[in-house]
C-alpha cells in the first residue's frame, strides 16, 4: 500500500517537471516580453534596457530556464508586474478560496450524481429513469457559464424583483459589512454566497457521475455476489448501499482525477461570473494584464492541483479496492 | 456403479430463447407508374401510399420545409444573382438549398426504383451493417443525427433564413433591448441587432469550429496514439508521458494562456483547440493498437515484409475506426462548448462577428433587463451539445458495446 | 394444517414440500415457462439431487424455493406451493411476505451457488462476510460472529483460520472460495442448503474434495441438502433420492439406487446410457438425440416426444401424467401404462443406442473420446442452428 503510494508520488515528480518546462517555453516563445507593458514615450530605452537586465531577459533562454526552475523548486514565484507584490503573497488566499468552492462542489457532484445513478440503475427502464437520463443529459450538455448567469438571473434578479423569501447574493464571497456580523451571520452568509457558484460548477459533472454510475451500478446488480448477498437474507437496502455501492464505487473514483481539470476550467468562467476572488478569476486577470510571472505561477498551481487530485484519486482507488491494496 | 466424478456431465447450452428469423430474404411489392408519377409530384407520396409511413413522411416534410424556404426566401436568392459583387456566402446557400431539393426529390425516386424492389437481406452482413442496423433502432441517437444535419444545413442557409444582418445596428432609440415578439423572435441586443439572426450565424462559427478543431485533433491525437502504441518501449513512454502532462492541464486555462499571448483570431482559435484536444484519441488509438498489435493478421502482414507505415494505414487505422468516430462525435460537443467559454471570456471570436459564447457576454450587464439576450445563444448551444451527445451515444452503443457506460 | 404430502413411502414428514411449482419469466419474445409445475419433497437429514440438462429449469426450481428469482421478469405463478415446516409452524414461501423470506434465506435455507470465483463479493473481508448472516438472523456481537467465523472456516477445513478470516476473496483459490461459500451459507445452521451446481466450476479432483466436505457436513450438522447438478457420477456419489428434470418438469423420482438400477423413464434412462462405465467393455455410448425444445414453447403432449425411441402418438397427443409407482418412485411416461411398448421396441432397434449420435451429428464418437460431454451433439445442433 505505501510502496504503492510512493511510486505513483515519485512517477509525479517527472510530470511536474514537465509540465513547467511547457509552461515555461509557451510563455517565452510568444511575441512581445514582461517589459511591453512600460513600453511609452516617456520612458527611455536606457530604463527599459535597465529593467530586462534587472528581470535577467537578456540572459540566453537556457539559462533562464534553469533559474526559473530553481525559484519554483525553492517556492519562490516572482514578482507580480500586475498587482506589485511577490506571489507568494497572492496565492494562499486565492487558492484556498478556490479550494473551498472546488470542495464543495465536487461533494455535491459525487453525491448527487451517486444518489442519481443508483436510482436510475435500481429502477431501470422506468419513468424515474427516463426522466432522470434525460435531465442528467440536459445538464451534462450545458455550459457552465450560462447556467451561472440563468442562476443569477432567476435565483439572484428575479428573486428580488418578484419578492421570493429566499434570494440568493449573486457575486462575492461575502455581503458589504460582513466585519460586523456574529459568527452565526457569518456562517450563513458564506453559505448563502456559496450555493450559486458550487451548482453552476456542479451540476454538469454531477449529471456526468450519474450517468457513469448508473451503468457501474448496472454491471455491478448482475454480479453474481449480489445474488449471494440476497440469499444471506440481507434487506434490499443493504444489498445495493452496500454490497452493490462499494464496487460500483472503484470505477468512478478515477473520475475524480478525470474531473478536476474539468472542474478547474469551470472554476476560471464561474468565478469571474461571481466575482470570486479564487484562482481562475486571478488567472483571467493576470492574462488580460500580461501579467507574465503570475500567469506561470498560477497556471502551474492549476496543473499541480490536478496532479495531486491524481493522486488522491490513486489513494483512494486503494481505499475502496482491496485487490489493489493487498498486492 | 456408475463411473463417478466430473468428466462425464451433460453440459448443453442455454437453449436459445428467442426464435431465430426464417432464413433467407423479405421481397417488397412491386412498384406502380402511378407511384412513380406521385413521387415526381411530391416526394415520399409514393412511399406513404406503399405504406412505408416513417420514410415517405420525412421525405415529404423535408420536400415542404425546403420548399417553404425558396419561396419566403425568394427575394433573396434573386439579390444573390443581381448583387454587384456575389456574396460568396449567399451563393453557397443558393447552392445548398438546390442541392437539397434535388437530393430528396432524387432520393425518393431513387428509394421507390433501387431499394423498394431490391430484397431485404437479412443475414451475411459485415460489422458496418450490423452496426448501422442497431443504430437505427435507437430513436434518440436518430433524433440526435437529423437535429445535427439540420443544424448543419441551417449553418449553410443562414444567409436565406437570417431575417436580418446579424450585424446590422437598427435605430438604437428605438430597436435596442426589443423583447421576444414576431418580428424579433429572440428579441434585440443593445446595438437593436436581431438576436435571432445572430444565433443563426452563431451556429456557423460554432459548428464549423467544432468540426475543424475535432478533425484536427483527431488526426493528431490517431498519428500520436498509433505511433506511441505501434513502436512501443521509449517512444510510448515519452509521448505517453507528454499525452498525461497535456491532460494535467485543465483545457480552459491552457487555452487562455495560448490565446492571450497571440491575437486572438479564429484560425487561431481553431489550431489551438485542436492541439489541446488530441489527448484521449491519443490514449484510445495507443490501447487498441496495443491489442492489435499482438493480432495475427498484424503479424502476417509483418512476415509478408510490408512497411510500419503501410501497416499502420492498412490495418491499423481502420480497426481504430470504431471507437475514434464515436469520440469525435463527442468531442465536437465538448469542443463547442470550450469555444464558447473562450469565446464568453473575450479570447474567442471576436465581436461584432456573433459566436454563441461572446453573445451570451453581450447579455451579462443587462441579464434583469433583456433576458432573452443571453438566454437563447445558450440555449441553442444545449441544444447542439445534447443532439451531438446523443449521436455519439448511439454511435457508440452500435459500433463498440464494450464502450457502454 | 395437516400435511398431506402424496409421495407414499415418507419416512419421516418431509421439512420441504414443494407442490406444482410454477415459475414462468415473460420476456419480449413470449413467456418462458421454465419451471412448469414441479413437484417434490425434502426430508429432514436427506440429500435429493435435481438433475437435468441445462435449460432444464432445475437452478431456476432452487432459485425459486429461496424466492431469489428476478422479478420481473420472473414471477412464481399463483397455485404454486411452497410448503416449509421450519420452527414457526408451517408456512408457505411462496406466499410469505418478503420480510419474512429475509428471516428464512441464509438462517433457514442457505444456497451456494456456482461460481466460487464470483460470488464472493471482491471487497469485504472472508470474515465480514462470513459474520454478515450472524449478526443478522442470530443477533451476535461483532466478537461472537467474529469467533463464529473462525469456527466455520475451520469446520469447512480452512487452514489458519485465524488468518485467513481477514484476507480478501482474491487471495484464495477456488476451491478456498467454494469452502468460504459453505462456511457462509451454514453459518446459522440451516436446516435446508441448495447447493446449485457446487462444483460445475471446479477442477476434478477439488470437486471430489467439495463433494466429500458436503457430505461430512450434513453428518456433522443434519441439514438437508438439495443438491443442483447435471453430473450423474455426483448424485450418485452423495445423494439419497433424486428427482430428473426436463423441459421445466419432473421426469422420474425415486431413491438413487432404484433409479440408477432400473431407471423407467426414457430419458433417465438415455441419460444413464450416455455415460461411461467402469469395469464393462467398451462399446459406444448411447446418446440423446436432438436438444431441449424452447421453454417459451414446449411441445404439446409429452414434452420429450421429439428425442425419445420409445415414443408414439399417444406422447404426441397426451402429456403423460407423473404415476406414482410406490416407494417414492415416480415416472412421468406413458409406458407405465403400456409396458409392452418398451420390450417392443427394445426388441426391434434396442432403444437408445449411439445410431442417435450417427444420424444428429458425427461428432459425437470424436467429442466422448476426446473427454468431452457425451450429449455434446446437442450442442453442435444449437450452433448449426444459429
Amino acid at each position: 500500500m505505501i510502496s504503492y503510494f510512493l511510486r505513483r508520488l515519485l512517477g509525479s515528480i517527472p510530470l511536474l517537471l514537465g509540465i513547467l518546462t511547457l509552461i515555461f517555453f509557451i510563455i517565452n516563445i510568444a511575441p512581445g516580453d514582461p517589459t511591453a507593458r512600460y513600453f511609452n514615450p516617456n520612458i527611455s530605452p536606457e530604463v527599459i534596457a535597465q529593467m530586462r537586465t534587472n528581470l535577467g531577459l537578456d540572459q540566453p533562454i537556457h539559462i533562464r530556464y534553469f533559474k526559473w526552475l530553481g525559484s519554483f523548486a525553492q517556492g519562490d514565484f516572482g514578482y507580480s508586474f500586475g498587482q506589485l507584490r511577490p506571489i507568494s503573497e497572492i496565492l494562499p488566499t486565492v487558492l484556498w478560496n478556490t479550494l473551498q468552492l472546488m470542495i464543495v462542489a465536487v461533494v455535491m457532484i459525487f453525491i448527487l450524481g451517486m444518489l442519481i445513478g443508483i436510482v436510475q440503475a435500481v429502477r431501470q427502464y422506468s419513468v424515474v429513469d427516463n426522466v432522470l437520463t434525460f435531465f442528467a443529459l440536459f445538464f451534462y450538455s450545458m455550459p457552465s457559464f450560462w447556467l451561472a448567469l440563468m442562476l443569477i438571473l432567476i435565483f439572484s434578479l428575479k428573486a428580488s424583483q418578484w419578492g421570493w423569501p429566499i434570494q440568493f447574493p449573486a457575486s462575492q464571497m461575502t455581503s458589504v459589512g460582513y466585519e460586523f456580523f456574529s459568527t452565526g451571520e457569518r456562517i450563513t452568509d458564506r453559505f448563502m454566497h456559496m450555493i450559486l457558484p458550487a451548482l453552476a460548477l456542479g451540476v454538469g459533472g454531477a449529471a456526468g457521475i450519474a450517468r457513469y454510475m448508473r451503468g457501474s451500478m448496472l454491471e455491478v446488480i448482475h454480479q453474481d455476489y449480489i445474488r449471494t448477498a440476497r440469499a444471506k437474507g440481507l434487506s434490499e437496502r443493504i444489498v445495493i448501499f452496500k454490497h452493490a455501492l462499494r464496487n460500483a464505487l472503484i470505477p468512478i473514483v478515477t473520475l475524480l482525477g478525470l474531473y478536476l481539470p474539468i472542474l478547474l476550467s469551470g472554476s476560471v468562467l464561474v468565478e469571474t461570473i461571481f466575482a470570486w476572488p479564487g484562482m481562475g478569476r486571478l488567472i483571467v486577470d493576470a492574462i488580460f494584464q500580461r501579467d507574465y510571472p503570475l500567469v506561470m505561477a498560477t497556471s502551474f498551481i492549476a496543473a499541480g492541483l490536478v496532479v495531486v487530485g491524481n493522486l488522491v484519486a490513486d489513494v483512494l482507488y486503494a481505499v475502496v479496492d482491496p485487490r489493489i491494496r493487498t498486492e | 456403479m456408475v463411473h463417478s466424478s466430473g468428466d462425464v456431465e451433460f453440459a448443453v447450452p442455454e437453449p436459445v430463447s428467442a426464435p431465430l428469423p426464417a432464413a433467407g430474404v423479405v421481397t417488397r411489392a412491386p412498384v406502380t407508374p402511378a407511384q412513380y408519377i406521385l413521387s415526381a409530384l411530391l416526394p415520399g407520396s409514393a412511399q406513404i401510399a406503399r405504406g412505408e409511413w416513417v420514410g415517405g413522411m420525412l421525405l415529404a416534410f423535408s420536400w415542404a420545409i425546403m420548399l417553404s424556404v425558396t419561396f419566403l426566401a425568394r427575394g433573396r436568392i434573386a439579390g444573390v444573382f443581381t448583387a454587384g459583387r456575389m456574396p460568396i456566402d449567399g451563393l453557397v446557400a443558393v447552392v445548398t438549398l438546390v442541392l437539397s431539393l434535388v437530393t430528396i426529390w432524387g432520393w425518393a425516386m431513387y428509394d421507390l426504383k433501387v431499394r423498394a424492389r431490391r430484397p431485404r437481406r437479412r443475414f451475411g452482413d459485415s460489422q458496418w451493417t450490423i452496426a448501422a442496423r442497431q443504430f437505427r433502432r435507437n430513436k434518440l441517437a436518430i433524433a440526435g443525427l437529423v437535429v445535427m444535419i439540420v443544424l448543419y444545413l441551417m449553418t449553410l442557409l443562414t444567409p436565406l433564413l437570417a431575417p436580418y444582418d446579424p450585424t446590422a445596428q437598427g435605430d438604437i432609440v428605438l430597436t435596442r433591448y426589443l423583447s421576444p415578439s414576431f418580428q424579433h423572435l429572440m428579441g434585440t441586443d443593445k446595438f437593436g441587432r436581431d438576436i435571432f439572426s445572430r444565433v443563426l450565424y452563431g451556429a456557423r462559427i460554432s459548428l464549423s469550429i467544432g468540426f475543424i478543431a475535432v478533425g484536427l485533433g483527431v488526426v493528431l491525437g490517431a498519428l500520436i496514439g498509433s505511433v506511441a502504441g505501434y513502436f512501443g518501449k521509449w517512444t510510448d513512454t515519452v509521448l505517453m508521458r507528454f499525452t498525461d502532462m497535456m491532460l494535467s492541464f485543465p483545457r480552459v486555462i491552457l487555452l487562455i494562456v495560448i490565446i492571450a499571448l497571440f491575437e486572438p483570431t479564429i484560425w487561431l482559435v481553431v489550431t489551438v483547440l485542436g492541439l489541446t484536444g488530441w489527448m484521449s484519441v491519443a490514449r484510445i488509438v495507443r490501447g487498441e493498437v496495443l491489442t492489435l498489435r499482438e493480432r495475427e493478421f498484424v503479424q502476417a502482414a509483418k512476415v509478408l515484409g510490408m512497411s510500419d507505415a503501410r501497416i499502420i494505414w492498412r490495418h491499423i487505422i481502420p480497426n481504430t475506426l470504431a471507437p475514434v468516430i464515436v469520440y469525435a462525435t463527442l468531442g465536437i460537443g465538448n469542443t463547442i462548448l470550450v469555444e464558447a467559454s473562450l469565446s464568453f471570456l473575450g479570447l474567442g471570436v471576436q465581436p461584432p462577428t456573433p459566436s454563441w459564447g461572446n453573445m451570451i457576454n453581450d447579455g451579462r450587464d443587462s441579464l434583469i433587463t433583456a433576458w432573452w439576450i443571453s438566454t437563447f445563444p445558450g440555449l441553442a448551444i444545449v441544444l447542439t451539445v445534447v443532439a451531438f451527445n446523443l449521436l455519439g451515444d448511439g454511435l457508440r452503443d452500435a459500433l463498440d458495446p464494450r464502450l457502454r457506460t | 394444517m395437516t400435511n398431506r404430502h402424496t409421495g407414499p413411502s415418507a419416512g419421516a414428514s418431509p421439512i420441504l414440500d414443494v407442490q406444482k411449482l410454477r415459475t414462468w419469466f415473460r420476456t419480449d419474445a413470449g413467456t418462458a415457462r421454465a419451471v412448469d409445475g414441479v413437484s417434490f419433497q425434502v426430508r429432514p437429514g436427506e440429500t435429493l439431487g435435481i438433475v437435468g440438462e441445462s435449460g432444464s429449469g432445475k437452478s431456476v426450481t432452487a432459485l425459486s424455493a429461496m424466492r431469489l428469482i428476478p422479478s420481473p421478469p420472473g414471477e412464481i405463478q399463483p397455485g404454486s406451493r411452497i410448503v416449509f415446516h421450519g420452527d414457526r409452524g408451517t408456512e408457505d414461501l411462496a406466499t410469505a411476505s418478503e420480510e419474512r423470506m429475509r428471516g428464512i434465506r441464509g438462517n433457514d435455507i442457505a444456497m451456494i451457488f456456482q461460481e466460487p470465483m464470483t460470488s464472493l463479493n471482491p471487497v469485504f473481508r472472508i470474515g465480514d462476510q462470513i459474520m454478515e448472516p450472524l449478526r443478522l438472523h442470530q443477533g451476535l456481537s461483532k466478537k461472537a460472529a467474529r469467533a463464529r467465523a473462525i469456527e466455520m472456516l475451520k469446520l469447512v477445513g480452512i487452514p489458519i483460520p485465524e488468518q485467513r478470516v481477514d484476507e480478501f476473496p482474491h487471495q484464495l483459490s477456488g476451491g478456498m472460495r467454494q469452502r468460504v461459500m459453505i462456511a457462509i451459507a451454514l453459518a446459522c445452521d440451516p436446516k435446508i442448503l441448495i447447493a446449485d451446481e457446487p462444483t460445475t466450476a471446479l477442477d476434478v479432483t477439488i470437486q471430489a474434495q467439495i463433494l466429500e466436505l458436503l457430505n461430512r457436513l450434513q453428518n456433522e450438522l443434519g441439514m438437508a441438502i438439495i443438491l443442483i447438478t447435471h453430473d450423474l457420477g455426483v448424485v450418485a456419489e452423495t445423494c439419497d433420492r433424486v428427482i430428473v428434470m426436463y423441459a421445466g418438469q419432473v421426469f422420474e423420482e425415486g431413491r438413487v439406487d432404484d433409479v440408477f438400477r432400473d431407471p423407467r423413464n426414457p430419458y433417465t434412462e438415455g441419460l444413464l446410457r450416455s455415460i461411461p462405465r467402469l469395469g464393462r467393455r467398451t462399446e459406444r455410448l448411447a446418446v440423446i438425440p436432438g436438444v431441449v425444445p424452447n421453454p417459451l414453447d414446449w411441445p404439446s403432449g409429452c414434452r420429450f416426444y421429439a428425442r425419445c425411441p420409445y415414443a408414439w402418438e399417444k406422447c404426441l397427443r397426451e402429456e403423460p401424467p407423473l404415476a406414482d409407482l410406490g416407494s417414492g418412485r415416480g415416472n412421468k411416461c406413458w409406458l407405465e401404462e403400456f409396458p409392452e411398448r418398451r420390450a417392443e421396441v427394445r426388441a426391434r432397434s434396442g432403444g437408445f443406442t449411439s445410431e442417435g449420435a450417427v444420424s444428429g451429428m458425427d461428432a459425437a464418437g470424436g467429442a466422448s473420446l476426446a473427454g468431452e460431454p457425451p450429449v455434446s451433439p446437442d450442442d453442435h445442433g444449437a450452433e448449426g442452428d444459429l
